[in-house]
């Protein structure tokens, strides 16, 4: 046994650890700043609570190290077939907001569309390399797609939208890591833009005049090339009919991004506010625990998602670049090594992982910065929160248990 | 599986690679735009944001009468208002404020729960007595706002010379606002840590400033006189069926205005029923053709040049008098042989014209400007008419003689009363004195109006012989209704025909004007009744009575037997009366909106444009709008005294 785990250790990416643990200190520190002040009982107190969840991230982290690699391979399906199970449980629970969310398992929140991301990254890394031979046929491609769309499906409804651009974002680097045709890969691809490019009548008739010129260089056949331009004109013209749809708090954060002044109680509040404490900031900060919209909570919710804004506003421009290299450092190690990788299914394990911890650092950051809307997306390691924290770890836990044996 | 299975994924990885370092470059840049290049900016914004300054009012000063008696109040309000996301028992409040409001819980229940908003009005304006259940409820999410509202508990009473504040608690007519600068105090201010929540942190230590509350006016009026003088006013009214009436009671020594009274009035506690014409003080404001009452000026004027003496006999043409060929002089009743004591006795036009002949007309228009006509008193009171008294130069053939009966000129009831004040008092025109004293908030007393001489108008000789033809004027004469047995009152009716478009109509303005008591004369009293319509029309019919009753009622109030129940709304501050008052003023509200049009230009500079326009709705304005931003300039300026339906621009930032 000693010498399993020494063979485990030896391919384990210290690097990588190292990183993450750096960036989870980074978290806790901010936390520790917002909740300083706070008066209270433990379980109210951010702080602990994270501390807790950092050393079950750990636990779970090496956990997953040492099982076998080929029990997690093998079990893909299976974990899959368990997380839409318990997605679609949440909604025999309703939550004070009326959503479906959450589960309440022995004192703590449960939330399976976090470990979603988790069993699609390994689902995916499955498939692609099982089928990898077939991958250039682009009816190869309708089984992930079917994978990721479920899920997302689900999410939507619950309703989380932001997790379900998680799902769809994790599938297109994947994709197009995992060989397909650049056409392909162009055509799965379409339908978002499309979908984008009708907001605004003109920019659509360019996207679909590249659409048409695409699909002739790439010498489709013409049934296809048709139906393909079909489905593209058509979800277009549902673009109006899903922008209805939208909440309007969802229609008023994609607004308010382009007039922030406009409201500035409403939509636009957390936006003014969370740039206004990065404005404050400086290069140097104004000290740790000195955050006077930190600490007066003019950013509600601080702790979570706009957890980055802490240390723009105390400790000022110099640290937060130097996070944002911390997790640059982060992204550009996993794919390296995905690169490098022996086996397809680490390294699409590894990208798999990329994608999603890349997402949603850039998500994130583009909001707080005021260059997205607030989608209510976490920073990966630093936001609080139990689910997602563990989340992190047992996706660096795949990612490290994929490694096992790659150095041979 | 070769170990460089994705070795050919080179292209791919480039760009993938451009990919993430262009998202960190995107990011890096514009933490890079709004930390260090707009650091400045946005530290300044916080600073604001956190320090916020609330000012903390300043209570109004008071009106009080010349015997302490308070004739303004402050009363408590509360605004409630609600900020959703922090209360904690919506259902509880909701149902008190249903108790409170009448309106159904569910509604107060949607505007707590609509956890969109921060802050919410829930009930605004609630006076203090009737809120102490929601005043005493705790909860994080209410927020209670204190306000004062001005309550005038003589109801009425003098309401056109105390005047009217508006919404915002600034004077918009009367003493209100012609003293609001010493009224209104100055505002102080805190500095208070407020959170992301609207909650004030008070921790640590900030700056604040105490308000100066405004000093309080101590009037020449006596509350209890003024009191008589409206009720005796509004009985003559009644009595002759008359548009309206107007008094002016004087102490002849002083100039201090004891009373002043313009009917109808208007009751400043219930502004919905305000009446459609200006809340002005008439017996100041409004000039007349005063009539008899003017030919002591005649008199004097005669009787100082030597050119009549008082037993002189004037033949007065048996009641016909032509002046020109198409004005013909008329007497009341026919006389033939008068003495000029008679004259003025019987009020003989033809006599008074035929003597005021014989003067230069110099000396007769001097007389009359010596006596204060033609030009204002000064008294301290906004919007005050000089009446007409014109220049010697621009008197046709017959102006002296229409001047010296009171026609050709026009005068302010105010003006009338201190001229007789400057017969009584021996012969010196007085300054008018309406505010005794000012008192701040130290308790120190700062002397406002000192008693002033203007000039003196006359001999003693002749003011004494026209006093005696006076005495006779109500002994025996025209006046004698005025007449109170055993006291001695001078005194001179006047009965003018109204100018009705450029037309002498069969309406009439009835007058009386005396003093007493006449040997030391302590009031003066003058009464107008505008257009009587039955009962009699004449100053000796109509306005001598009124002189009359107030006379015997002030001199039955100076032998301490009080014979009036003097205060019909009670000024005391039992927690009745503040109901009672708070009642009445929750319709305080729409005063901009009330058909006075008398409103002001509110303050919406350095406002966004949905404020303003919110302040500038509440008065009734549609502005226009030029540019976007914040409101740098408005027009009319802030202050300006403005009709609902004024134009009025405002001049935004962009």
């Amino acid at each position: 046994m000693p010498n399993i785990f020494q063979r485990q250790l030896k391919d384990f990416d210290w690097v990588l650890f190292l990183l993450a643990v750096l960036i989870a200190s980074a978290g806790l520190l901010s936390i520790y700043s917002t909740t300083m002040q706070q008066e209270g009982l433990v379980e109210r107190n951010y702080f602990l609570r994270q501390i807790f969840w950092f050393i079950i991230g750990i636990i779970l982290l090496f956990g997953l190290t040492f099982i076998p690699k080929k029990l997690v391979f093998n079990l893909a399906y299976v974990l899959y077939g368990l997380g839409i199970l318990a997605l679609l449980g949440t909604f025999l629970v309703t939550d004070t907001n009326g959503t479906h969310r959450w589960f309440r398992i022995g004192g703590f929140n449960f939330q399976p569309s976090e470990y979603i991301k988790v069993v699609l990254v390994i689902t995916l890394a499955k498939y692609f390399s099982d089928h990898h031979r077939q991958i250039q046929q682009f009816k190869q491609l309708i089984p992930p797609l079917l994978m990721v769309l479920l899920p997302t499906a689900i999410v939507i409804l619950q309703p989380d939208l932001g997790t379900a651009l998680v799902y769809v974002a994790t599938l297109i680097p994947v994709l197009f890591w995992s060989g397909i045709r650049p056409l392909n890969f162009f055509l799965l691809l379409a339908p978002i833009i499309s979908m984008l490019a009708a907001f605004n009548i003109f920019t659509f008739f360019v996207w679909m005049a590249i659409l048409v010129l695409v699909l002739y260089i790439g010498q489709s056949k013409l049934w296809f090339a048709g139906m393909n331009f079909f489905l593209n004109v058509v979800l277009g013209g549902l673009t109006n009919v899903l922008w209805g749809m939208l909440k309007p708090y969802q229609q008023q954060r994609i607004s308010s991004l382009f007039n922030l002044d406009a409201d500035p109680l409403g939509a636009g509040y957390q936006l003014i506010q969370s740039m206004t404490a990065f404005g404050s900031g400086g290069m140097f900060g104004k000290g740790l625990g000195q955050g006077t919209q930190t600490h007066l909570k003019f950013l509600p919710e601080q702790h979570t998602d706009f957890i980055m804004t802490v240390i723009g506003e105390e400790l000022g421009f110099v640290a937060v670049i130097l996070v944002l290299g911390l997790f640059f450092l982060f992204i550009m190690r996993l794919i390296s090594i995905a690169y490098s990788a022996r086996t397809r299914y680490t390294s699409l394990i590894l990208f798999g992982t990329a994608s999603v911890f890349l997402f949603h650092i850039f998500v994130n950051l583009a909001m707080i910065v005021g260059l997205m809307p607030v989608t209510g997306i976490p920073l990966p390691f630093m936001s609080y929160g139990g689910s997602f924290m563990s989340t992190c770890f047992l996706l660096l836990g795949v990612s490290q248990n994929s490694l096992l044996g790659n150095r041979v | 599986m070769s170990v460089n299975t994705y070795k050919r994924f080179r292209v791919r990885m480039s760009i993938l690679l451009i990919m993430v370092v262009l998202v960190w470059l995107v990011i890096a840049g514009q933490l890079f735009r709004i930390q260090i290049l707009d650091h400045y900016n946005l530290k300044h914004k916080i600073t604001q944001q956190f320090l916020n300054k609330k000012p903390i009012k300043a209570m109004r000063g008071n009106f009080y009468d010349r015997n302490g008696r308070q004739l303004t109040q402050n009363v408590m309000h509360y605004s409630f208002a609600v900020n959703p996301n922090r209360v904690e028992r919506p259902r509880q409040l909701a149902e008190l404020l249903s108790k409170l409001t009448g309106e159904s819980k569910s509604h107060f229940l949607k505007k707590i729960n609509d956890k969109s908003k921060i802050f919410t009005y829930l009930k605004r304006n609630v006076p203090k007595q009737d809120c102490e259940l929601l005043l005493a409820f705790q909860d994080p999410g209410l927020i209670k706002e204190p306000s004062f509202r001005r309550y005038y508990p003589y109801g009425e009473v003098a309401a056109p010379l105390i005047g009217l504040v508006g919404t915002d608690n600034k004077g918009v007519t009367g003493e209100e606002y012609y003293l609001d600068h010493e009224l209104s105090g100055e505002d102080g201010w805190m500095v208070v840590g407020a959170d992301g929540l609207g909650k004030a942190r008070m921790r640590g230590e900030f700056p604040r400033q105490a308000p100066r509350d405004g000093n309080d006016v101590y009037l020449s009026l006596d509350v209890e006189m003024q009191i008589i003088l409206e009720q005796e006013l509004k009985n003559a009214i009644r009595r002759h069926r008359a548009d309206g009436a107007m008094g002016i009671l004087l102490d002849p020594n002083s100039g201090e205005i004891l009373a002043i009274a313009s009917l109808p009035s208007f009751n400043p506690n219930n502004l919905d029923k305000l009446p459609g014409q200006p809340l002005v003080l008439a017996p100041v404001t409004s000039a007349f053709e005063p009539g008899s009452t003017f030919k002591i000026v005649s008199a004097i004027a005669a009787l100082e040049k030597g050119i009549v003496q008082p037993d002189e006999t004037i033949y007065c043409e048996n009641g016909s008098y032509p002046i020109s060929s198409e004005v013909n002089i008329t007497d009341w009743k026919p006389f033939q042989y008068l003495s000029f004591r008679q004259v003025i006795q019987e009020s003989s036009n033809i006599g008074v014209i035929k003597v005021s002949n014989r003067l230069d007309p110099i000396d007769l228009f001097a007389t009359a400007r010596d006596f204060g006509f033609g030009e204002r008193t000064g008294v301290s009171y906004q919007g005050e008419s000089d009446g007409v008294l014109k220049p010697v130069k621009d008197w046709s053939g017959i102006s002296q003689a229409e001047v010296s009966i009171g026609y050709e000129i026009s005068v302010t009831g105010l003006q009338l009363a201190l001229a007789y004040a400057a017969i009584a008092n021996g012969g010196y025109l007085m300054e008018p004195v309406l505010i005794r004293y000012i008192r701040d908030h130290n308790n120190q007393f700062l002397d406002v109006d000192n008693v002033d001489v203007v000039r003196k108008v006359a001999t003693t000789q002749a003011i004494q012989t026209l006093t005696n033809m006076l005495e006779d004027v109500v002994r025996q004469g025209t006046g004698h209704a005025a007449n109170i047995p055993n006291l001695r009152i001078a005194g001179k009716s006047g009965t003018a025909k109204k100018l009705v478009n450029g037309m002498y109509v069969n309406q009439y303005l009835a007058s009386f004007v005396s003093f007493f008591p006449s040997d030391n004369p302590a009031y003066v009293l003058a009464v107008i009744v505008d257009r009587p319509r039955q009962g009699g029309y004449t100053g000796g019919q109509v306005a001598a009575p009124v002189c009359h009753n107030v006379f015997s009622r002030i001199y039955n109030l100076n032998q301490d037997e009080i014979i009036l129940n003097p205060i019909p709304e009670s000024p005391s501050t039992s927690p009745e009366d503040h109901v009672m008052a708070a009642n009445l003023l929750s319709s305080v509200i729409p005063v901009s909106k009330s058909s006075t049009g008398i409103l002001q230009m509110p303050d919406v500079r350095g406002l966004s444009k949905i404020k303003a326009l919110q302040a500038l709705s509440a008065v009734g304005i549609t502005p226009h709008w030029v540019g976007s931003g914040r409101v740098v300039r408005q027009v009319p300026v802030p202050g300006t005294r403005i009709a609902s339906q004024t134009n009025c621009t405002v001049y935004l930032s962009e």
